[in-house]
């Protein structure tokens, strides 16, 4: 039975080892070691009801386990700042004032796509409104903008001209954006569109591009 | 700390109670049940089959009286196959059939080992 206890130490770690290497994105608004906890609980409550023969001790003895790691996991986190920083992560600024962190991005695995949804869903249309946008270490992103309130300057949705130094050619006719304008500014600008993270036209039919 | 310490506790009880359980009640069983079906087959082989069938019975009778123990410690499914082995060998006795009260008394053993076995804290059974 004490092989039962062992078993559920190691699948903790592995488990947890597993999320932190997976990162942020896939944590969705838990730390690490509570979303390891959530799934191995879950999958230990069914194992003693799926397997008559197996005593309930033996599930007990891995919930016990479990419960154990979890309270001292968060006690540690709470007490010391280099376990909190090995454990649980580090908040990462993404975006500082116009400049994407697109190395930490990669290192994030998340997209300029992401980094959009996540910023409309947040109630922000237009990137220029935003000073930050932070990954926190549960895997939610925040976003630091000057205080007059998300929303209020949005008259249209910006139109992405640029994504990922890929042009958005598809979004030129359905919105009407005028193509030739779009290669001037280019060229003004002397931009070249495949280091272009993320282009856009603004409300006021301004071109904006964020290189990489 | 607090909650730190009471689910110590808990787990501590928990693995308190197996290891009360393995060193009391199932590290002595088994030995007692290895020596005890060596044995029952000398006698077996020397062909004493009173004297067998009075030995299986008393061995019988104390399976039965530690089974329902471990029940709460130990995977049914083992529990079972003792059970049926113990049965078949009752029979083998009974009908005085050397060559299969050896297979199945071997059988026993090998049972009774592999309980022993998976409860051991081994590299071998953690993976």
């Amino acid at each position: 039975m004490v092989i039962v206890a062992l078993r559920a130490i190691i699948l903790y770690t592995v488990l947890m080892i597993a999320m932190r290497v997976m990162g942020k994105g896939e944590l969705g608004e838990l730390q690490p070691h509570d979303l390891v906890v959530s799934l191995m609980l879950a999958e230990l409550a069914v194992m003693p009801m799926e397997d008559l023969g197996a005593p309930l001790l033996h599930g007990f003895i891995a919930t016990a386990t479990i419960m154990f790691l979890q309270c001292f996991i968060s006690y540690v986190t709470l007490k010391s700042n280099s376990a909190r920083k090995f454990i649980c992560g580090t908040p990462t600024i993404i975006l500082d004032h116009g400049k994407f962190n697109i190395k930490e991005m990669n290192m994030l695995r998340i997209n300029i796509n992401d980094v959009l949804g996540q910023m409309r869903l947040k109630g922000y249309c237009n990137i220029q409104d935003i000073d930050y946008i932070i990954m926190e270490t549960n895997g939610e992103m925040s976003i630091i903008a000057p205080d007059e309130p998300p929303g209020t300057k949005c008259n249209r949705i910006p139109i992405a001209t640029i994504l990922d130094g890929q042009i958005m050619h598809n979004n030129f006719a359905k919105f009407k954006i005028s193509y030739e304008d779009f290669e001037k500014e280019l060229k003004k600008k002397k931009i070249n569109p495949k280091k272009v993270l993320y282009g856009f036209v603004d409300e006021d039919e301004n071109f904006v591009f964020y290189e990489r | 700390m607090k909650m730190v310490l009471i689910s110590l506790a808990i787990l501590l009880v928990l693995v308190g109670i197996w290891m009360w359980f393995h060193f009391t009640k199932v590290e002595p069983y088994v030995t007692y049940f290895d020596e005890s079906l060596i044995d029952l087959s000398h006698l077996i082989i020397s062909e004493q089959w009173n004297n067998a069938s009075s030995d299986m019975l008393v061995y019988y009778n104390n399976w039965k009286g530690i089974r329902n123990l471990w029940v709460y410690f130990i995977n049914q499914n083992d529990i079972d196959t003792i059970d049926s082995s113990i049965e078949k060998l009752k029979v083998f006795i009974n009908n005085k059939d050397t060559t299969m009260a050896q297979a199945e008394l071997e059988h026993l053993r090998v049972l009774f080992t592999i309980i022993l076995e998976n409860e051991c804290v081994s590299l071998e059974n953690i993976m």
